[in-house]
């Protein structure tokens, strides 16, 4: 051993721990990997548009409440501004809107 | 072109870019699993934490800030990985400490024998202890600093530095006796 070891005592040590540092052959390993990501991946999209849809079933009630109530205080506005009077009249659009102005932070919070 | 890990990283957590992913696991499977198969003795045990390692890291690449090396970040995790199997079975994983202890005497070494090369290092990582062991094969097998090993371990940048400073003394007093300072 110590005829073909440096001087240096780093330089010896990195000597004969280098076999222990010998590349290991991938032999489909990174593609094991990367089917395991994906099937991850697709899992938790799927997990979320059921959360997502689980969300609003459970949302819908409450959410149309408000809007019916809202819809008649702004219903006040629509004389000012006719061509909006639809929509600050119509629950239905109110509750879209609601629901599209809180949804995507709700599942950006629910993915993290 | 080629793109540095931080910039894979990047691509990886801005655009969950899988194919950028893909170029990290390839470039550092090696490492990982070759650090591992050193920790457990054990190629499928060590290739089933490597996977869980690369999961993980796909988890929480967001919280890799860019201090430090990638490779230092995931070696981390693996670590951590490791020790979680570890703890879950106990008596099937074995350190490379638990094995190599077993081995004694001088090393015998033929220049061009594979297998004699194989167990000097078995005799030179059980002249160490558990801990001397993992912490030299990282510095002087990963080729990672003193800071890095602290970062992956975990113990204090002063605990690796008595851990090196003990495992050079033992490997100088069993291997090379008559350089150790004499008494």
């Amino acid at each position: 051993m110590r005829s073909v070891l440096p001087e240096d005592e780093d330089q010896r040590l990195e000597m004969l721990f280098r076999p222990l540092a010998e590349p290991v052959a991938d032999d489909g390993f990174s593609a094991t990997v990367m089917r395991r990501v994906a099937r991850r991946a697709w899992r938790r999209r799927l997990v979320l548009a059921t959360a997502g849809a689980m969300g609003l079933a459970v949302a819908w009630q409450p959410v149309w409440h408000i809007a019916v109530t809202l819809g008649q205080e702004l219903g006040h506005f629509g004389g000012r501004w006719p061509e909006l009077a639809w929509v600050l009249q119509s629950p239905f659009a109110i509750a879209t809107g609601l629901l599209l102005i809180a949804g995507p932070g709700l599942l950006q919070w629910l993915e993290e | 072109m080629h793109a540095s890990d931080e910039e894979l990283v990047a691509r990886a957590v801005t655009a969950r870019d899988q194919a950028a992913f893909s170029e990290l696991v390839r470039r550092h499977q090696s490492r990982v699993r070759s650090w591992l198969r050193q920790l457990t003795r054990n190629s499928a045990t060590a290739d089933d934490i490597a996977q869980d390692t690369f999961i993980k890291a796909w988890d929480k690449l967001h919280t890799f800030g860019g201090q430090g090396r990638f490779a230092a970040w995931l070696m981390k995790i693996a670590y951590t990985e490791f020790l979680m199997t570890h703890r879950k079975a106990k008596g099937e994983l074995r350190l490379a400490a638990a094995v190599a202890a077993e081995s004694t005497g001088p090393p015998v070494h033929d220049p061009s024998g594979e297998q004699n090369v194989a167990a000097d290092l078995e005799r030179l990582l059980g002249a160490l202890g558990e801990e001397e062991q993992i912490v030299m094969v990282l510095c002087y097998a990963q080729g990672l600093s003193h800071g890095e090993a602290s970062e992956i371990t975990g113990m204090p940048i002063g605990t690796i530095k008595s851990h090196i400073h003990r495992g050079k003394e033992k490997i100088r007093l069993r291997f090379f006796p008559e350089e150790a300072p004499h008494a």
